[in-house]
């Protein structure tokens, strides 16, 4: 490789929050103008009115409201709804988020700057208010995230505090703080997850702790109350066929009780996610926890006989046994229904991919996610 | 969706990542491969080795930010097809550019070529001392693979200021690597 190809490589590899924030670029001129001409005005108006104060100090003083240049809505609403599409950038599929600033001396970080492209930040007064305040913290307790649905209010119990919001719009680079009430939730541990109330509403959102780790499977169970909870949904695993190609299998018929039975019939196994653990996928099935607003969140199981527990950011992992999960998985072939088998992941210009067609394959070695691992170089 | 739901989905094991990738960032992965290869099935078929590339890396990878690092992915593979590409004689055009714009930027240090981690922290650091107009146009045409004209645009700028900024700045970092004692 040339010299130049080998530092056009590594250009690809700088910090990320570097190519993040190159992403951002400066605001049309036809958008600018009209933010400059209203700050121009609002200054004119700020100083004529303190150069007329002395001359009317009987009057009360005037209110802004609390509103400055940097929060007014011209930030919001006319730059993310006006500013139209500019050819090959994306907008309307484009992500949620947008690039923060790099904190270097000297960067200017002014809204003035930012303006949607390839990343893209709802107007904070569109935001709803999970998404506004999506975590808090609990002294000494962890760090809980807020899920996107609602707890059944019947479901609410005992009020436990207050809770700190701290929100942050990037729009226009303004922080927001905001009082929230937490509530237990019945028959679920607090330090797992409990209702976060935001002010004004009346309803309840779930908030998963995650620095939640329950020392053995048994915790768990009883900390969520899974045992009444869970719901489950299909059994999957993927492999490649003779030819490269990557297919799924999915059945559907379990039932919790043969799922409790066959993989989680010892709770006292201990929960080992803080030790390396050499993991190959082989099989996974969905599990709806409804209370907590998890929904279609896939439970994998390893070659090796672990499963792994992931609720948001904090992962449980649990040694059960090779012969657990090959038992799981010949009671799967045998009793339940194969309702897929098929292509996993037909992409539109994929050469390989055959989309659409179903396949029946004989019985293959599942897809080893992770040795057959091809990290990004 | 917002990542950290998505990255959880990769995580499970469970497709619906790859629908949420692809509803989210095909048109920003497109745009990153198609800037470097110019052809529309080129680049698609690269966005589409990025979503198998992450299915097969998270787990156990967990990258902080999704975007970026898919955008990285994409790059590298773009890259590389571009590399089969120039050797059957189709490459050229912006690339080709940005290509040769390299060579100002080669540090003349003697000794064994520096590793990579090396290299790269060291464009990092550069980029970071760097005013901010000046590095975002840099970064757009290093790593986005815009064109002058596109990155013109952008700014409110002229291409000939724009040539002037990134010509300075190659130069920039020239000095800078090789005071590092970088060599390539």
């Amino acid at each position: 490789m040339k010299k130049e190809e080998r530092l056009h490589r590594l250009m690809g590899e700088i910090d990320d929050d570097l190519v993040a924030d190159a992403a951002a670029k400066p605001i049309p001129l036809k958008v600018w103008l009209p933010r400059v001409t209203a700050a121009v005005a609002a200054v004119a108006l700020t100083v004529g009115l303190a150069i007329a104060q002395p001359w009317a100090s009987e009057k009360p003083p005037i209110q802004n409201g609390g509103t400055t240049i940097t929060t007014t809505p011209d930030g919001n609403g006319e730059v993310n709804g006006n500013v139209p599409d500019e050819p090959g950038v994306p907008s309307a599929s484009a992500p949620d988020h947008v690039a923060p600033p790099i904190p270097t001396a000297g960067t200017p970080t002014t809204s003035a700057e930012w303006t949607p492209d390839i990343w893209y930040e709802q107007p904070w007064e569109e935001k709803p208010m999970w998404r506004r305040y999506p975590d808090f913290e609990r002294f000494e307790i962890g760090n809980y995230i807020v899920y996107e649905t609602t707890v059944d209010a019947a479901k609410v119990g005992e009020y436990l505090q207050d809770v700190n919001l701290h929100g942050y719009d990037n729009c226009t680079q303004t922080p927001y703080d905001e009082i929230g009430k937490i509530y237990r939730i019945e028959g679920i541990n607090d330090t797992a997850a409990v209702a976060l109330q935001y002010p004004g509403r009346e309803d309840y959102f779930p908030a998963m702790n995650t620095k939640y780790s329950p020392a053995t499977l048994d915790e768990l169970i009883e900390d969520l109350n899974l045992r009444e909870n869970i719901r489950i949904g299909t059994v999957y695993y993927s492999y490649h066929d003779e030819n490269g190609r990557i297919h799924d299998k999915e059945y559907a018929g379990l039932t919790v009780e043969k799922m409790w039975e066959l993989l989680l019939s010892d709770p006292t196994l201990p929960n080992v996610a803080d030790q390396p653990v050499d993991w190959t996928h082989k099989v996974a099935f969905r599990v709806d926890v409804p209370l907590l607003g998890i929904t279609n969140l896939g439970v994998p199981l390893s070659e090796d006989g672990y499963i792994r527990i992931h609720l948001m950011g904090a992962e449980k992992i649990f040694h059960i046994g090779e012969d657990k999960v090959n038992a799981f998985m010949a009671y799967v072939e045998e009793n339940c229904r194969l309702q897929k088998d098929d292509e996993l992941i037909p992409m539109p210009g994929d050469t390989n991919a055959v989309s659409g067609t179903t396949m029946t394959s004989p019985a293959q070695p599942p897809l080893e996610t992770e040795t057959t691992v091809q990290k990004p170089r | 969706m917002d990542d950290k739901r998505i990255v959880e989905l990769f995580f499970a094991r469970d497709e619906q990542a790859l629908t949420e990738t692809r509803q989210k960032y095909s048109r920003y992965l497109h745009r990153v491969a198609h800037n470097i290869l110019q052809n529309e099935q080129d680049a698609e078929e690269c966005v589409s080795d990025t979503y198998l590339r992450a299915w097969n890396a998270i787990p156990p990878h967990r990258p902080s930010r999704l975007s970026v690092y898919l955008g990285k992915i994409t790059r590298h593979l773009a890259l590389d097809r571009y590399a089969a590409l120039t050797a059957d004689k189709r490459g050229g055009g912006t690339q080709a550019a940005i290509l040769e714009e390299w060579r100002d930027a080669l540090p003349h240090t003697d000794g064994d070529p520096a590793d990579d981690l090396a290299v790269r922290d060291a464009l990092s650091r550069f980029l970071r001392q760097l005013p901010a107009e000046r590095r975002r146009v840099f970064i757009r045409r290093y790593w986005y693979g815009d064109t002058i004209h596109d990155i013109a645009a952008a700014q409110h700028s002229t291409e000939s200021r724009i040539k002037m900024m990134l010509a300075r700045t190659r130069d920039e970092l020239k000095t800078f690597l090789e005071k590092e004692g970088i060599a390539l």
